[in-house]
């Protein structure tokens, strides 16, 4: 093995073993050794303008930005010399007085333990009590309220252009700028509009790296400071791409999700999965409820169980319909109780489409992101996986060729530099409300312009969409062995149903089960059947249509695991403590089999666990 | 939820039926005679604005988003380039330009009376324009010319030792159509 190349440098005395291209910054952290920084990022492009870092490197003649100064042999730096911590106050004292830091009134405000404002905590740090060139506290900085889940306040501003990075090298939407300069510096929206009439899409990512209180989340503001809540690592189940969240909780309460930086969504989420997640929802259903003289009235857990036992034994076929948002586990559990218990095959999902068909070397997100070729067959990430979106824009911004083949226009058709045109061979399919269904035909001019693109490319990835026909799996399947596949699913946890046998289709029975956990109806009704059950987190027009209503957990209650796009199995973990009276879809099972009369081949989650990842 | 708004970096700018501020014969020039200079279409943005200032006079928001279109630059940043520069006009401007120089020679020999004249003679504010859109009053750094101080410059013309009253006589002395305002001192054919 051939020993990693080292740079030995010397940091407040301490001999580090750098690695070359690192900056002083990055060296000195990888050691433990921490220099203050505001404008630097660790997953942002380094641009050295706060002048914070200046250190002290022997042999220059003055400080140089530790974030973006490359280490070299020999150097030995002081990062906390009289003279670097001189510039350093002044610095401090600049940004303090260019703007408004009125502290006491900002969320990030804290002690010199509690604060959460990158800015303050160097005040602290540095002691700074008072400052020589005075505040702005006169000045009227402009609030800008528009965006709909975060705030921009400018006076608390330092113009570290962290969210202009974020937007552009990160999200990849270039919404943010910066107009004028000097004093008149302000960060803006496309040609200076409001945030909120911008391009902004929402994804939070500028709001996620923000090291002051410039940006403002509306939920979780003043709400609790870092070292009062809880972060916890999880998984969105917003959609198929199951992006790595870290969830911010206190007192049982969801505050904000933000991005996991070590995950393939590299810190990035969208709108659904960073601030849905968190606005106000429908009344949540705490206990059972049974249909008495034609109203939902609360009931008992065995009352209700027992009543909808004795409906289902008496009913000659039951059918089952459950949410593909729904963990493996849960979904698991309801069709062995379908197969097991009610001997019945009519079992589906409750919406989605069936997902497409795996097709040779499956793609990590980061393939996407890193990717010169880029080909979107069907589908529309932009809407369905929207960070998949992101990803394929930001390898757009790093040259990649994007082929775009639909039978529709998409929100991608004006970065393609081809586009191709699907043929859609539809018929009406019966599925459970009658949707139409779609299925696409490449023409074989298309099948060959395709196969060029991907064969000129290094790294190409193939998403594709549902419906193809399998003479265009046929094609995709005969593209050079380079090309990654990447399935553009619809419904979070379609993949692991598929892989459980469960998919949308037409369900026949008089009576029926309805398990949503905690989605909702977005004008989707339910078909009419003489008896309903729906087990449900939120009351909903489903739950107003049923006979009886259980309660269900919401998806930060859960436990299990999901499938991803990428086929990997992901952990989903319980964020928060479900209220006493709800209980997991797996255990509601198994009460209701035991009142039919039988008994499920497993009694606890791990057993299903096993069985089923 | 809705996809709530698009990235509008590729898409066509909305022309509200009006011809491009952008002609096809400014983006011809740019790409015969700039894009072979630069490793990338977006280094041909100072060029551009510089056309566009060239012909127009200023820049209106709108040729900023035409150019973003064209060279594959986000509106944000092209505003980010486009104000960055004192020079680049983004409001409209007048016919004539005056710059006073606020400088500390000129300062000492009273370029505040000059100013304060012209304000009020032409009743327009520093950084506005006429009603008429006829002057533009700014005020700039050093013209290079404090032994002359006071000092100001009409378009490209440079006017010496101001008072008050020779304001007077240089505003009332211009002709009306501002093409026929040439230094005197320049010989041009
Ligand atoms: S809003 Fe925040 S991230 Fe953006 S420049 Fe201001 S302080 Fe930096
Ligand atoms: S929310 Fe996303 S798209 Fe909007 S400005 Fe911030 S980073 Fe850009
Ligand atoms: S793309 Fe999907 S998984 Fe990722 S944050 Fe959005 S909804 Fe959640
Ligand atoms: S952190 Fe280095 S200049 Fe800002």
């Amino acid at each position: 093995m051939v020993a990693a190349p080292v740079v030995n440098i010397t940091v407040n005395g301490k001999a580090i073993s750098a690695r070359p291209g690192q900056t002083v910054l990055q060296a000195a952290a990888d050691a433990g050794i921490e220099i203050p920084a505001l404008c630097n990022h660790p997953h942002l492009r380094p641009e050295g303008s706060c002048r914070v870092c200046l250190v002290e490197i022997e042999k220059q003649r003055t400080l140089q930005p530790a974030c973006t100064f490359p280490v070299a042999d020999g150097m030995v730096v002081q990062t906390e010399s009289a003279k670097a911590v001189e510039s350093r106050k002044m610095v401090l004292q600049m940004i303090f007085s260019e703007r408004s830091h009125y502290c006491m009134y900002c969320q990030m405000s804290g002690t010199a333990q509690s604060t959460d404002c990158e800015l303050q905590k160097l005040g602290y740090r540095y002691g700074l009590n008072h400052w020589s060139y005075g505040p702005n506290y006169a000045k009227n900085w402009p609030i800008d309220a528009t965006r709909t889940h975060f705030v921009m306040d400018h006076a608390r501003c330092i113009l570290c252009r962290r969210c202009v990075r974020a937007c552009q090298q990160i999200a990849a939407n270039h919404t943010l700028g910066v107009q004028q300069r000097g004093f008149k510096t302000m960060i803006c929206a496309d040609d200076n509009v409001q945030f909120g009439e911008s391009s902004c899409v929402s994804c939070g990512t500028c709001l996620q790296v923000c090291p002051t209180g410039a940006l403002a989340d509306r939920r979780s503001a003043y709400r609790g400071h870092e070292s009062e809540v809880t972060r916890t690592k999880a998984v969105c189940l917003g959609c198929s791409v199951g992006c790595g969240i870290e969830a911010i909780t206190r007192d049982n309460q969801l505050l904000r999700v933000e991005g996991d930086w070590k995950a393939g969504n590299e810190g990035m989420l969208c709108s659904v999965g960073r601030f849905d997640v968190v606005e106000p929802k429908p009344v949540r259903i705490m206990w059972p409820m049974v249909r008495t003289d034609g109203r939902l009235v609360e009931t008992s857990w065995d009352k209700a169980l027992t009543f909808a036992a004795g409906k289902f034994r008496q009913a000659h076929r039951v059918a089952g319909l459950a949410s593909p948002r729904l963990p493996n586990e849960a979904l698991a559990a309801f069709a062995c109780f379908f197969h097991e218990v009610l001997m019945s095959n009519e079992v589906g999902l409750l919406y989605g489409e069936d997902p497409p068909l795996e097709l040779g070397q499956p793609a990590v997100l980061h393939d996407v992101a890193a990717s010169d070729c880029i080909v979107i067959i069907a589908g529309n990430p932009m809407k369905q996986q929207k960070v998949v979106g992101h990803l394929i824009k930001r390898a757009y911004d790093n040259d990649a060729r994007i082929i775009v083949v639909n039978d529709r226009p998409t929100e991608l058709d004006s970065y393609a530099h081809l586009r191709l045109q699907l043929q859609d061979v539809s018929y009406h399919g019966e599925s459970p409300f009658e949707q139409l269904k779609n299925t696409y035909h490449l023409r074989g001019t298309g099948v060959s312009q395709l196969k060029a693109a991907v064969e000129a490319a290094q790294r190409p990835v193939v998403l594709y969409g549902g419906g193809l026909t399998t003479t265009v799996y046929a094609a995709l399947r005969a593209l050079p062995a380079k090309v990654h596949f990447l399935p553009l699913i619809n419904g979070t946890n379609a993949a692991g149903a598929a892989r459980l046998g469960l998919r949308p289709r037409p369900v026949h029975g008089e009576a029926l089960y309805v398990m949503v956990g905690d989605d909702l109806p977005d004008g989707m009704v339910l078909p009419h059947r003489q008896f309903t059950l729906v087990q449900s987190a939120y009351r909903s027009a489903w739950t107003e249509s049923a006979d009886v209503v259980l309660p269900a957990m919401i998806w930060a209650e859960m436990k299990g695991h999901m499938i991803n796009i990428e086929g990997r199995s992901l952990p989903v973990a319980p964020l928060l403590v479900a209220p006493k009276s709800v209980h997991a879809c797996w255990e509601t099972l198994l009460q209701l089999s035991m009142r039919i009369g039988y008994s499920l081949s497993f009694d606890e989650i791990s057993d299903i666990s096993k069985a089923v990842v | 939820m809705a996809w709530p708004a698009e990235d509008r970096r590729a898409t066509a700018v909305p022309k509200d039926g009006e011809p491009p501020l952008l002609t096809d014969e400014m983006k011809k020039e740019l790409t015969e005679k700039y894009f072979p200079r630069y490793p990338t279409r977006r280094a041909v943005l100072l060029p551009a604005l510089h056309m566009l200032q060239h012909h127009h006079g200023w820049i209106p928001m709108r040729a900023l988003a035409e150019v973003g279109e064209f060279l594959g630059i986000s509106p944000a940043e092209v505003l980010d380039t486009a104000s960055f520069y004192e020079e680049y006009w983004l409001k409209p401007k007048g016919k004539y330009l005056i710059q006073v120089c606020r400088s500390l020679a000129c300062e000492i020999y009273g370029s505040k009376r000059v100013t304060e004249q012209i304000k009020k003679k032409l009743n327009v504010e520093c950084g506005e324009t006429t009603r008429d859109g006829k002057f533009t009053l700014v005020e700039l750094e050093c013209l290079g010319s404090c032994g002359t101080a006071p000092a100001m410059l009409i378009n490209d013309v440079l006017f010496e030792d101001l008072t008050p009253q020779k304001i007077n006589q240089v505003l009332d002395g211009l002709p009306e159509d501002a093409h026929k305002f040439r230094d005197p001192t320049v010989d041009w054919q």
